[in-house]
């Protein structure tokens, strides 16, 4: 939903993990099983497009979160030859390549983690908007320099798990208005570099998407490094010189009111949802996924040797 | 990439994790059952945690490394030094009986010194 606030800040209202854009999530699933290669634009509120290579989503972008900044790292990806629990994660082929004295590694890690992001954030916009997939376009490429390759359903998985962790948040979004705090319950306090970059960057009317842009980073890490913020008192959310209508959670939805959950923010209990498992359409879920679904609790085939189940994200991880 | 942290005596399973999104960008699984996803969302709790801690001390110190102790496993993990937009950590969990702590901390200082 929608609402235009009386500042005219736009304002995502979150509601539920699974009232994610279906529509986007199932035309994704059938352009991964036929393979495709091309532009899925995606038209509405909320603009932007997939990239696909050979059924594999290389790249993404939203017209509300920054690109990669990394345009001069080449990371086209073949898709991954080997069988999934031999090669569970994307960009094992970038990653790959830079075995040995480890000299090259950062500046690629540094590439795949920019890139890669870049991707998954708009991606995770784009699903978390009412926007619609308009005709899709073979043979598009994205911009030079900016491809990573995910699966579809790597890709749904670790959404998922982001709007987990979103939903952990309360009040604090992408679009919530943050304010510096002007007293501080400590007398000092100890920031890291990052954090100072964010610190110095608000201003009346600032949100964690403006911080995104500015510092060119993804939101939605910025929106959780705004949260820890706001936990340390450095920054409140909502600003009394703004008025701008924010949105929060019903009582019944927030994550302490969860039955036997403990309140804050917790990667480990993004992990799964409320009920154990992970949340996805039936029509995003491979019929690998369907096999493993039918098979009894403990037996799925979709457990590699790593122990990553097939609704786990798994990132951009590679194998070394 | 983590193929010198393979070596490491003990070793059972390794990662390399963006702590703002958990997101983990590169794993090295040896032997063993552990889960990946929940052994790297784990140490990214734990890393949060100590940013809060070292935010509220203020002591003019970085974290430096982060031992877990299990019956069984040890669970080390490290941010490895990135530029301010970009932090990632190291986890590597290793076999308690045949893992060598001190040699173990030495060779990943090392590691994440070279990935600098």
């Amino acid at each position: 939903m929608l609402e235009r606030p009386a500042a005219g800040r736009l304002v995502l209202a979150r509601k539920t993990v699974n009232d994610y854009n279906k529509h986007i999530a199932t035309r994704l699933a059938k352009l991964a099983a036929a393979s495709s290669t091309g532009l899925l634009p995606i038209t509405g509120p909320v603009a932007g497009g997939v990239y696909f290579k050979d059924g594999r989503v290389i790249y993404a972008e939203s017209s509300r979160t920054p690109p990669s900044a990394q345009a001069q790292v080449d990371l086209v990806l073949a898709p991954a030859p080997l069988a999934r629990a031999e090669r569970p994660a994307a960009m094992a082929h970038a990653t790959a390549t830079v075995d040995g004295d480890g000299t090259q590694a950062r500046p690629l890690l540094a590439a795949i983690a920019e890139a890669g992001e870049a991707t998954i954030d708009a991606a995770l916009d784009l699903l978390s908007s009412r926007s619609t997939c308009a005709r899709f376009r073979p043979a598009k490429a994205p911009p030079a320099g900016r491809a990573v390759s995910i699966s579809v359903d790597d890709l749904l998985a670790e959404i998922m798990r982001r709007r987990r962790l979103l939903m952990q948040l309360e009040s604090v979004t992408a679009d919530a208005v943050v304010a510096r705090t002007t007293k501080l319950a400590a007398q000092r306090v100890q920031v890291s570099a990052l954090d100072w970059a964010l610190l110095i960057r608000v201003r009346p009317g600032t949100t964690p998407r403006d911080l995104a842009w500015e510092l060119r980073r993804s939101v939605f890490a910025t929106t959780t490094d705004v949260h820890r913020l706001v936990g340390l008192g450095l920054l409140s959310v909502g600003d009394p010189n703004v008025r701008t209508k924010l949105v929060t959670f019903p009582q019944a939805m927030r994550p302490a009111q969860v039955e036997g959950q403990p309140a804050g923010v917790s990667f480990i209990r993004a992990l799964s949802d409320q009920k154990g498992g992970t949340a996805m359409t039936r029509a995003s879920k491979s019929p690998a996924h369907r096999q493993a679904r039918s098979q009894p609790r403990g037996h799925r085939s979709g457990q590699g040797s790593d122990g990553q189940s097939s609704g786990q994200p798994r990132g951009l991880g590679s194998q070394a | 990439m983590l193929t010198p942290v393979t070596a490491i005596d003990g070793f059972l399973l390794a990662c390399l994790i963006d702590p703002s999104t958990g997101l983990i960008l590169a794993s090295a699984p040896g032997q063993g059952d552990i889960s990946l996803p929940t052994a790297a969302a784990g140490a990214v709790d734990i890393s949060y945690v100590l940013a809060v801690l070292a935010a509220q001390l203020a002591a003019h110190e970085e974290l430096e490394d982060v031992i877990v102790t299990f019956s069984n496993h040890l669970h080390l993990i490290r941010p490895v030094k990135q530029e301010a937009a970009q932090r990632v950590l190291l986890l590597v969990i290793l076999d308690r009986r045949r893992a060598n702590l001190a040699m173990a901390r030495h060779e990943i200082r090392g590691f994440c010194a070279n990935l600098a």
